[in-house]
């Protein structure tokens, strides 16, 4: 795991890295993280055309600069980005441009912790649902409503979200972590797939006992390891 | 159009239909020959009058005289409805072509037997007495009850038309008992307004002004009002010229408070001194309320031109008005004293109250300024990036550095304590505002981990400002991101009377957005100290961020 720190205040970085460290000693079936901490954003920016990380811990405000400036710079990135911020009010509108979690200042080793948790687990979701995910565009960003999103694809790093409208998005986070992002109705199919289940109609069995669901008129397949994980799902 | 000069428009329209009015009014007093005579030769037909004079004059009291005036219809304009218009300090019985016609009181040569006569006398004529020829019009009356010498002692004796006469006087003193109305009450809003708002005292110089001129007003008008016998008359006179005294001296009490309070009783005490000098002199009753206005006038006059070479405030709209009035007083000489003056100082008293209630929405709007201030500053100091990252300091150090954590909690809430004390304040101490600082900069330096200092230059003894000024701006600097390791300074200086602020702080990263909330605060709070009395400036120098602020030390 690499993890950045941008945050303006030494202290609050520090502390930042010392409850990491904590969280990974106790934790030591994880994949250990390492820190790197920068105090200005332009250092972040540098740091990130030379490395790939996994996870930004990001300050909304950074010497005086809005903070949802930087965020639309870093949260449709492949990484996760969690905010630590002194702005309460602002989570909810962090969390529609596809953050992991807000942590309100000042913030106790349980509220880190359980931060941590979730970027560790697949099933953990998001305290607040998202109603749009943010979708970088050449210029500027698309928010995409979840409800028309059908179903999802695996491309390289990237994942194809394919709408009800017949439109397609490259989006750069793998699928693993959108589906830490999205909803509970989406839910992965196979390796390569996720659907929304609330365009699910029927799962079929076709010869040689493969599985697969019918979204929008696309067929997609369904591994057969989730497959009662999935009957599950439609029936709630 | 504001209503305090519609009114005084409507009034002096009123006045203007009341006086322009012409009507027919023949006067006979100037050809009257009046001399001592018994009742029988008066109204005989040919007495003796080689001993007797022509005109108006001067009669002592005590004493019965006999008036005889000759008629010619062929001579004299004859109104429609003719009638005589009597008016004396006398009884007075009167005889047309030797023949009795009315009796205003009964005249006698002894005191026991007259009986007062009303001081004015409107009598009918009829018609065909005015016919052709001429006609001996005789009056046989008495003053005994006159108590002193009068320079005139008769007032009127005319031809006019009955009704027109009657509706001139209607006319006449319609406006002046409306005028008194409009003084009575706004003379009890303003007893109102000082009772239970404000006991300033230029409202009760307006009080005595606005009620002295009502009662002026009143007493102008009893005479056509409701009428009296001629004893009353001297009552009648000596009131109006005490009023007239009394509004002379609430005019220059009022501009001498308004423009010079410390010396105002010698000022007031002289003038007073003026007035009362008029009055005890043997001049003419109308002539002394004359000089009495004019002096008044003329003292205001000189009060107001002083205060306007001074450039105090509203000096010049007040000497405007005086001039104003000046050459009123002028053009209208004796109408002026009678019921003019009432139009102009009630003008004078109307803007007053015009300004009183601008003053008071004033008041409101600085108190609700002051509020927002407060709570400017102190939602600032409560601001989430502010607190929340502060907490979060004080946690991590209560964990791994409790000591450090204590001293940081001490800056914290230090900080608080001053801010709410201060806040409530329209100005606090030079002294109070660099303890400020230097406490907001141990905070900052805990934070950012740095070691910035405030060096002070200047001696900073005696010099008040409103609060947080140096404080917002060393606030914005470190919002602006001044990363770097740079001490801040003060520099004061005085000049001609001007304290002169100079901080230089380190200058930040991200560019000063034009009026940001800080500035905004710093430019209120100026404006609300020292009105237009004041000038910032920022600019970046040498790698500085400089402010000037200069403001007045002495207000």
């Amino acid at each position: 795991m690499k993890i950045l720190i941008l945050e303006d205040e030494p202290v609050i970085a520090q502390r930042t890295r010392r409850l990491l460290k904590e969280y990974y000693q106790t934790h030591t079936d994880l994949i250990q993280g390492r820190e790197k901490i920068c105090t200005a954003l332009e250092d972040a920016l540098d740091y990130l055309q030379e490395n790939s990380i996994d996870l930004l811990f990001l300050d909304l405000n950074l010497n005086g600069k809005d903070g949802f400036e930087i965020l639309k710079q870093f949260s449709l990135q492949s990484f996760h980005t969690i905010i630590v911020s002194a702005y309460a009010d602002r989570a909810i509108q962090a969390f529609e441009y596809g953050v992991l979690d807000f942590i309100a200042k000042p913030y106790d080793k349980v509220r880190f912790f359980k931060s941590l948790d979730r970027v560790h687990s697949a099933s953990l979701r998001t305290g607040y649902e998202i109603k749009h995910l943010a979708i970088k565009r050449q210029v500027g960003l698309d928010m995409v409503a979840c409800e028309d999103i059908l179903w999802l694809k695996s491309d390289g790093h990237y994942t194809q979200l394919h709408c009800k409208n017949k439109k397609q998005y490259l989006h750069e986070k793998s699928i693993e972590r959108l589906l830490q992002l999205l909803p509970q109705n989406f839910t992965r199919t196979h390796r390569s797939y996720a659907v929304n289940l609330n365009y699910a109609k029927r799962l079929n069995i076709s010869g040689g006992g493969k599985y697969a669901l019918d979204i929008g008129g696309t067929t997609i397949p369904v591994s057969r390891s989730l497959v009662e994980d999935i009957k599950l799902k439609m029936h709630q | 159009m504001p209503a305090f000069i519609k009114v005084p428009l409507l009034l002096v329209l009123l006045f203007f239909i009341a006086v322009s009015n012409a009507w027919g009014y023949e006067s006979l007093l100037e050809q009257a020959r009046i001399g001592t005579a018994s009742k029988v030769d008066c109204h005989s037909e040919n007495p003796d009058t080689s001993q007797w004079v022509e005109g108006n004059f001067s009669l002592s009291p005590g004493q019965a005289y006999c008036l005889r005036v000759q008629v010619d219809a062929r001579q004299v304009r004859i109104p429609d409805n003719p009638a005589l218009i009597w008016s004396a300090m006398a009884a007075a019985e009167i005889y047309w072509d030797g023949a009795y016609l009315a009796a205003n009181g009964q005249p006698a040569s002894v005191q026991a037997r007259e009986i007062p006569g009303n001081i004015e006398y409107l009598t009918p004529l009829h018609q065909r007495w005015l016919d052709s020829g001429p006609h001996t019009l005789s009056i046989w009356f008495s003053n005994h009850y006159q108590p002193q010498p009068l320079h005139q002692n008769l007032y009127q004796l005319a031809l006019v038309d009955y009704d027109h006469y009657q509706h001139q006087s209607v006319l006449s003193y319609l406006p002046a008992v409306f005028l008194a109305g409009c003084l009575t009450f706004i003379a009890l809003v303003l007893a109102l307004i000082y009772g239970l708002y404000q006991k300033d005292s230029v409202i009760a110089w307006l009080i005595l002004l606005a009620s002295s001129c009502a009662l002026l007003l009143w007493a102008e008008s009893w005479r056509s009002l409701f009428g009296y016998t001629y004893p009353l008359h001297i009552i009648r006179l000596n009131l109006i010229l005490w009023l007239a005294f009394i509004i002379a001296i609430s005019l220059t009490g009022y501009y001498i408070r308004l423009y010079y309070p410390p010396r105002l009783w010698i000022w007031w005490l002289s003038s007073m001194a003026l007035y009362l000098g008029i009055i005890i002199t043997p001049l003419s009753y109308d002539f002394k309320v004359w000089a009495i206005f004019l002096l008044a006038i003329l003292i205001s006059l000189g009060i107001c031109l002083s205060a306007f070479i001074k450039r105090k405030a509203g000096a010049k709209a007040a000497l405007i008005f005086l001039l104003i009035t000046t050459f009123l007083f002028v053009v209208l000489k004796m109408r002026f004293v009678e019921h003019w003056f009432a139009v102009v100082f009630g003008g004078l008293v109307l803007f007053n109250l015009y300004q009183l209630i601008q003053r008071f929405a004033q008041d409101r709007q600085r108190s609700l300024e002051a509020d927002k201030l407060e709570a400017e500053l102190l939602r600032r100091c409560l601001q989430p990036h502010f607190l929340m990252n502060s907490l979060t300091l004080a946690m991590e150090w209560v964990e791994t550095d409790p000591e450090k954590s204590v001293s940081f909690i001490t800056s914290l809430s230090r900080e608080f304590q001053l801010l709410t004390e201060y806040s409530r304040k329209s100005r606090i101490s030079l002294k109070d505002e660099i303890q400020l600082c230097k406490n907001y900069l141990d905070i900052m330096n805990a934070r950012l981990q740095r070691n910035c200092l405030l060096h002070v230059k200047g001696e900073m003894a005696s010099i008040n400002l409103p609060p947080a000024i140096i404080h917002t701006l060393i606030e914005n600097s470190f919002s602006h991101g001044g990363s770097n390791d740079d001490d801040f300074f003060i520099e004061i200086s005085r000049h001609k009377g001007w304290i002169r602020l100079e901080l230089k702080s380190p200058y930040g990263k991200s560019p000063h957005k034009g009026l940001g909330i800080g500035m905004q605060y710093i430019k209120a709070q100026l404006t609300r100290a020292f009105g237009d009395d004041w000038h910032m400036e920022s600019r970046e120098h040498n790698g500085q961020w400089q402010t000037l602020i200069e403001f007045p030390g002495k207000i």
